[in-house]
């Protein structure tokens, strides 16, 4: 899988979704993260390696603590290929204003 | 021209907002007039649209078909 494919693959889950909501809030440790889900802290961890592989997630070493951040690269690469997309859906508005410009030029020539 | 938004709404919907300096009954022409859509609706630079049907009305056919020329194609109905 390329790094993109895991990444949209990592978000096609709703907890994972959660995990990446919390963390924009600010680094968290596994133990912080399982604490709102009611989900036990094995089933959380799996998740985040699901994140981590995905290139979303990094982790720090803190003492006997491995807190848990957002990984910069990975959603902004994510954010650089909708960014395409939403330049793409611009475009198509501004031929719209063009062929919306021509439609009104016909309009006053007919009535002329 | 003012800027597009895009805002979601729940999981399934994305709601695209923009202004136009035209009548509504221009723009809703331009988005049901298979000739007219043909030279607006081609999302990224290099895609045209080949085939473009679109009936606005209650039981109507509607099929919009993308290609980049090389190949890459894409439809929608």
């Amino acid at each position: 899988m390329s790094n993109l494919d895991a990444a949209f693959f990592a978000l096609a889950d709703p907890t994972r979704r959660a995990i990446l909501a919390r963390l924009a809030k600010g680094e968290a440790t596994v133990m912080e993260l399982a604490e709102p889900f009611e989900m036990t802290q094995p089933a959380i961890s799996q998740h985040l390696k699901v994140l981590e592989d995905a290139g979303l997630v990094v982790r720090r070493v803190e003492g006997t603590k491995r807190p848990r951040r957002l990984a910069k690269g990975g959603i902004e690469a994510m954010d650089q290929w909708l960014r395409m997309l939403r330049k793409a859906l611009e475009k198509n508005y501004d031929r719209l204003d063009e062929v919306l410009a021509t439609m009104e030029k016909h309009k006053k020539g007919e009535t002329r | 021209m003012s800027k597009m938004t895009l805002k979601t709404e729940g999981d399934t919907h994305v709601v695209v907002t923009r202004r136009f300096a035209a009548p509504p009954e221009a723009v809703y022409r331009a988005h049901t007039d298979p000739k007219l859509i043909q030279k607006w609706l081609l999302g990224p630079e290099g895609w045209t649209m080949p085939v473009c049907l679109n009936e606005a009305r209650p039981g109507g056919k509607i099929r919009y078909e993308w290609t980049n020329g090389k190949g890459g194609g894409l439809s929608d109905r």
